[in-house]
């Protein structure tokens, strides 16, 4: 068991290669730079030519691909685009947290709800209960999430009052 | 089956508890608190006043005051400086600062913060955009472009402990306009050069405008509290300002947030719910409608055929039902643009609108050798996925199409993809697209000169008598006769149509009944002053 676990854990390594060389390229393949966002003039060829520099944008592709690639297995993950004063670093541990908090509470309620009605329905094949769960998980299942949670914060959130609707997190 | 009953009534129980469990561990939003200003906001890419000139600038001016604003009648409002005077041959600026300003740590704010500043938005390491608008400035492209390595060669000098003095590389009369900008504040040189790139850390920042930073979560929350030691005119009435963050659609979490009365001030509302919020009586008379200093217009390539003729230019611009256009895509919010350079910059002269009845139109298009359009080349018009530029290009189409009998196909492209189809028509030809351009100071050269001379939109309009009077402009420093020069260009400009201007926007606001004050001084890029209002409950 211990063998297949490890087994396991290395296999996702040349999954996660695939997976940043895929990123990678389709970010540099992307048109337009990350810098002239929400302005208004163009931005100067030469402040360009700076912030290149600055982010090591202006290196040639494969050395780029490998440098970056060294820094994140040694955990720098680099300056982050969009906030200009933090790294990636900085804002991968302000979100994990919340994400991890989130995460456990949505597996603690799908866990739970998941097994008893799931063991009630196969307790009782064939009854009305039976029925009702399977009806519930085949709609759970296929209502797209963002459809679904949108209308549940307008119901919970803004009529009823029972969560607040916006924390600051949009 | 009664034996199990227990197993879904505890089922049903802990679907309420595990809800509990997730409010509990989010915090609750602020409820509405006597003296608190609640906003919202997209995420500022940095609150560093050399690095960004995007939307972050909204709350930068919150916490930083530049030397003076320019008010829309042309004064200035005097703020971290006391005067500012020029040389006879307009080459030397010299700034006296005001003692009183002090950085919110208590430390006078000096010339050498400024010096400091300015070189620092110069510095090629740090890259920052704010560096584009001091080119004027001695030695300031040869730094930025890394030609000299010594900063100390710009022409930024701190004379005395508050007195700062401007070189320029040749006489520039828009460089007044500049000074009152937002993004040529000081930063606090002692801070920056203790902890560099940090030093915007709630830990860390001080500012010397109105409010300073008390807390900063990023993709959360901003606060802001007065600041003791602000020494200028709009001393903050309202105390503490809280900022939620949103990472979605800003118009659209702002409008849902202020009907749910968790914000007191949104800054836009999304273009679909218009309609909808101005007929409502409660929102409607909440609704502020702010012109912005700004044109829409559609461009052709001037460089190409049929684009190149002028005729066709008039001809298409004589057609365009510019209140049709108004009224569908802003439900009459925004300004029918008659001329390109909007009403608020000096120089500007309605009376240069170029118009024309349909038959006049036709007239042009034939002795261009399009009769009733036959021949004209099928053409496509690019539009960005946002600001409604699809419906606009969609709207020109089916007015070229009815009254002239040309064709054409409208092409969208998502907006990041779209500037760079921008950048690139600088070589690369194109026939037509949506564009638009917001004044970046309040001087006519900010339009004659970097809309239409510079090229900045790659339009490739070329009429030399117009790029001469331009170049005549820049150099004169009686302000009259400079004016009445952009007048003279700004008659050629409108003759030749190089683009056709559809609309002047405007910002709408949603203001609770209950803020007062808050206006705008300078229609450019509609800042408003957090510091200016005040909350009557």
């Amino acid at each position: 068991m211990g063998r297949y676990i490890v087994r396991r854990i290395l296999a996702m390594a040349p999954t996660l290669l695939v997976v940043y060389t895929v990123v990678f390229l389709v970010a540099h393949a992307t048109p337009g730079s990350p810098w002239d966002i929400g302005t208004n003039r163009p931005l100067d060829p030469q402040v360009k030519a700076n912030l290149d520099a600055k982010y090591h944008l202006n290196e040639p592709l494969p050395k780029q691909y490998l440098s970056y690639l060294w820094n994140a297995l040694h955990g720098d993950f680099g300056p982050s685009y969009r906030e200009r004063s933090l790294t990636v670093d900085d804002l991968v541990r302000e979100f994990f947290p919340v994400s991890l908090q989130i995460g456990a509470c949505a597996m603690a309620i799908a866990v739970v709800f998941g097994l008893v009605l799931g063991g009630l329905a196969a307790l009782h094949r064939g009854s009305w209960l039976d029925s009702t769960v399977t009806l519930a998980a085949t709609v759970g299942i296929s209502l797209p999430t963002y459809a679904f949670v949108s209308i549940l914060i307008v119901l919970l959130g803004v009529r009823l009052r029972w969560v607040p609707p916006l924390d600051g997190m949009g | 089956m009664k034996r199990m009953l227990w197993v879904p009534v505890a089922v049903l129980l802990f679907l309420p508890l595990s809800l509990l469990l997730l409010t509990t561990s989010i915090q609750n939003t602020a409820a509405q608190n006597a003296g608190t200003f609640r906003m919202m906001a997209g995420e500022p890419s940095s609150l560093d006043p050399n690095l960004v000139t995007d939307y972050s600038t909204y709350l930068i001016v919150q916490l930083f005051e530049p030397m003076y604003i320019l008010r829309t009648n042309g004064s200035l409002q005097m703020l971290g400086a006391k005067s500012v005077s020029t040389s006879a041959d307009g080459l030397t600026w010299t700034f006296q600062l005001n003692p009183a300003y002090k950085w919110s740590d208590g430390q006078p704010v000096t010339a050498a913060d400024y010096e400091f500043s300015w070189t620092r938005d110069l510095d090629p390491k740090v890259g920052g955009a704010v560096g584009d608008f001091l080119t004027d400035i001695k030695n300031a492209t040869e730094y930025n472009s890394k030609k000299i390595t010594d900063p100390s060669q710009v022409g930024v000098t701190a004379v005395d402990k508050y007195t700062l003095k401007v070189t320029l590389a040749h006489p520039a009369p828009q460089f007044r306009a500049v000074v009152g900008l937002p993004y040529l504040q000081a930063v606090p040189k002692h801070v920056v050069q203790q902890w560099g790139d940090k030093w915007t850390d709630p830990s860390h920042i001080v500012s010397n405008g109105p409010y300073k930073l008390t807390s900063w979560e990023h993709d959360k929350q901003i606060v802001l509290d007065a600041n003791p030691y602000y020494a200028g005119p709009m001393k903050p009435n309202i105390k503490h300002v809280v900022i939620s963050i949103t990472s979605t659609d800003p118009c659209v979490a702002q409008l849902r947030a202020y009907e749910a009365n968790e914000i007191d001030f949104a800054t836009c509302v999304p273009p679909q719910e218009i309609s909808r919020i101005m007929k409502d009586p409660k929102l409607g008379p909440e609704l502020k409608r702010l012109p912005l200093s700004g044109t829409v217009w559609v461009q052709f390539d001037n460089s190409r055929a049929p684009w190149n003729d002028v005729r066709v230019r008039q001809a298409l611009a004589m057609v365009v039902d510019r209140k049709a256009i108004v009224d569908a895509i802003t439900q009459g919010t925004a300004t029918v643009a008659p001329v390109l350079v909007p009403t608020d910059i000096p120089g500007n002269n309605p009376a240069d609108a170029f118009q024309g009845s349909v038959d006049q139109a036709k007239q042009l298009l034939a002795a261009a050798g399009f009769p009733d359009g036959k021949g004209f080349p099928k053409f496509t018009i690019m539009a960005s996925a946002a600001r409604s530029q699809k419906q606009i290009a969609e709207l020109l189409q089916q007015m070229w199409s009815d009254k002239l009998g040309i064709s054409s196909q409208v092409s969208v492209l998502e907006e990041n993809a779209y500037r760079a189809w921008i950048k690139a028509r600088k070589t690369e030809p194109y026939e037509a697209v949506i564009e638009q351009w917001f004044s970046d100071y309040a001087d006519p050269q900010d339009w004659h000169d970097l809309v239409w001379a510079k090229d900045y939109r790659n339009i490739h309009y070329s009429n030399p008598a117009f790029t001469k009077l331009v170049d005549q402009a820049e150099g004169e420093l009686n302000a009259q006769k400079r004016i009445a020069l952009f007048r003279q260009s700004n008659a050629i400009l409108e003759k030749d149509q190089p683009c056709i201007p559809l609309y002047y926007p405007a910002d709408l606001w949603l203001l609770k009944p209950y803020v007062t004050g808050l206006h705008i001084d300078q229609g450019i890029l509609n800042l408003y002053y957090l510091a200016t209002a005040h909350m009557t409950q």
